[in-house]
């Protein structure tokens, strides 16, 4: 065997290898089905201004209401079967930031207000910026994989958030 | 002596002997059972909690489906598992609780780590009336079992103190008072990240004795007793319970088998055939002078259970004093003008014993008629 047959065999081998990996990386691109919603990690609200809440009083307002037009504005969203300690966690966050001067509110998703109204009296007593979103209204307004999540919003958007863990 | 005199006497020994041989039979039987209510109604799933109320009907509660009020002529479905109102979200614990008078007196049903609901009687039926939000503790508390005594609940199950990541800090009784905020905890204990497991799956007893106010707390794998004064909440004494001769222990590192994703699918099965391959303590509860264990009975071609008198009157200090075998699964006590009676489930747990679907109670007394 000469060289040039060996030369052409190597580069033979070369081209079946290049073919395999650009139709490898179209199959990845184009051809596999896309998975379903976000990617893990993902949060996104729609329509925050419009999201009907209720106060720990039973009246309902729009959350635009709430936040202030011009300053940074903090969210913490979660449900009451959510892991306590980053229940915990993240309300103590809230009452720090409300302590340095930052407004801020909780979100509890929930579908009673007597509900809300008894779990926070007895578990945070000090803390008090407590609304409450009905579970349709999560579920139409808020896309996240995990609850609680904090957001930091400023002029009605999100700039920054942060899925708290224990 | 005149031939009637002679049968006439015959007639007294007859009589008499048959009178003799039934006493004999009734005082060598030590439980005797008095009453049997037998219902239609099916359960298939575990029965995963159980309470004897005022009126002596019994209250069981079972998994995935909710509480049953069960009296001689009727089974009642009184709070289904749900997220309504007049619905449980789940079972952790079950007492009476006072009203305003004795009349008044309800139920009150842990259902979630933070919330009581509490039923009123009425009807025949019970109809929820009130609802406790009660404080939470900042880490996991996996309740399994709970008393109410003294205006306080006593939590019995495993209450996480820190998320250390090797060393776990935990409580094995917390407790609450009748406002729900945090009274206090009790025995503490640390363990290592790989009996974690034990939080999820371990079962914690505690029962009262009111008549004595004291407590009694165990763990389902150890023959042991703490007793717990719930004014101070404080342990008086540890006691080492006489085993029975067939007692199969648990493994010491029956728990430590569950090392990665103790949720996973399986484990729940795994977790229930090696349960019930020891003889775990099943029900506590206090009758008369006597604690009243029940254990699982491991032996082959045994019955489901074995059913153990601790007495602790007279200076004996939880001296064993008879086991029993039974098939039924204990429910309870339940004392009337007569004495204390023991509640059971006929034919034991529709959940894990086959064969057992239909409602029926079986209400025994243990010793002579009447003795305490």
């Amino acid at each position: 065997m000469n060289k040039k047959t060996v030369l052409n065999k190597l580069l033979n081998i070369l081209l079946v290898l290049i073919i395999t990996g650009i139709a490898a990386l179209v199959a990845f691109r184009f051809v596999l089905p896309k998975k379903n919603g976000p990617p893990p990690g993902n949060f996104r609200v729609t329509e925050l201004e419009n999201i009907v809440v209720t106060d720990l009083s039973g009246n309902k307002m729009k959350l635009g209401a709430v936040m202030p037009g011009d300053s940074s504005f903090y969210l913490l969203i979660c449900d009451m079967d959510d892991c306590f300690s980053c229940i915990f966690k993240g309300v103590d966050d809230m009452s720090k930031l409300h302590g340095a001067g930052h407004e801020n509110a909780v979100i509890v998703v929930a579908d009673k207000i007597e509900d809300v109204n008894g779990w926070t009296a007895a578990n945070f007593p000090d803390y008090r910026a407590f609304y409450m979103l009905d579970t349709a209204g999560f579920y139409r307004h808020i896309h996240t994989p995990v609850t609680p999540v904090l957001a930091k919003i400023e002029k009605g958007k999100i700039i920054s958030f942060r899925f708290i863990e224990p | 002596m005149s031939r009637i005199k002679m049968i006439r006497i015959k007639h007294l020994i007859v009589v008499s002997a048959l009178f003799l041989s039934t006493v004999f039979c009734f005082a060598a039987s030590d439980l005797i059972l008095v009453e049997k209510w037998e219902h239609n109604d099916e359960i298939l799933q575990r029965v995963t909690g159980s309470f004897i109320d005022d009126d002596g009907d019994v209250i069981i509660c079972v998994f995935r489906e909710g509480a049953r009020l069960v009296a001689p002529k009727k089974v009642v479905k009184f709070a289904r598992f749900g997220k309504a109102n007049h619905q449980i979200e789940d079972f952790k614990a079950i007492d009476s609780y006072p009203g305003q008078g004795i009349k008044n007196r309800g139920i009150a049903i842990l259902e979630r780590v933070d919330r009581l609901k509490i039923f009123k009687k009425k009807d025949g039926t019970y109809k929820e009336t009130g609802v406790k939000w009660l404080t939470r503790n900042r880490y996991p508390h996996f309740i399994k079992n709970g008393v109410y005594i003294g205006k306080k609940w006593f939590l019995a199950g495993r209450c996480l103190m820190n998320f250390h990541p090797t060393i776990l800090k935990q409580s094995l009784i917390r407790v609450l008072d009748d406002n729900g905020k945090p009274a206090g905890t009790i025995l503490h204990e640390e363990t290592k990240q790989d009996e974690n497991a034990k939080g999820f799956y371990a079962e914690y007893l505690i029962t009262a004795n009111r008549a004595r106010r004291e407590l009694y707390f165990m763990r389902e794998y150890e023959m042991k007793i703490t007793v717990i004064s719930p004014g101070d909440m404080k342990v008086k004494r540890t006691v080492r319970l006489e085993k029975p001769k067939h007692y199969t222990p648990m493994p010491s590192h029956f728990y430590q088998r569950i090392k990665t994703d103790p949720r996973g699918p399986g484990v729940l099965k795994k977790i229930e055939t090696w349960k019930t391959g020891y003889s775990r303590i099943n029900e506590a509860d206090c009758y008369g002078d006597y604690l009243v264990l029940q254990l699982v009975n491991c032996r082959e071609n045994g019955k489901n259970y074995m059913l153990l008198f601790y007495k602790f009157y007279k200076g004996a200090d939880f001296k064993l004093e008879k086991v029993v075998p039974t098939d039924d699964l204990f429910l309870g006590v339940h004392g009337d003008k007569l004495g204390d009676k023991l509640y059971f489930f006929a034919g034991g747990n529709p959940g894990y014993n086959e064969g057992v679907d239909r409602v029926g109670i079986h209400i025994y007394r243990y010793g002579p008629v009447g003795k305490k």
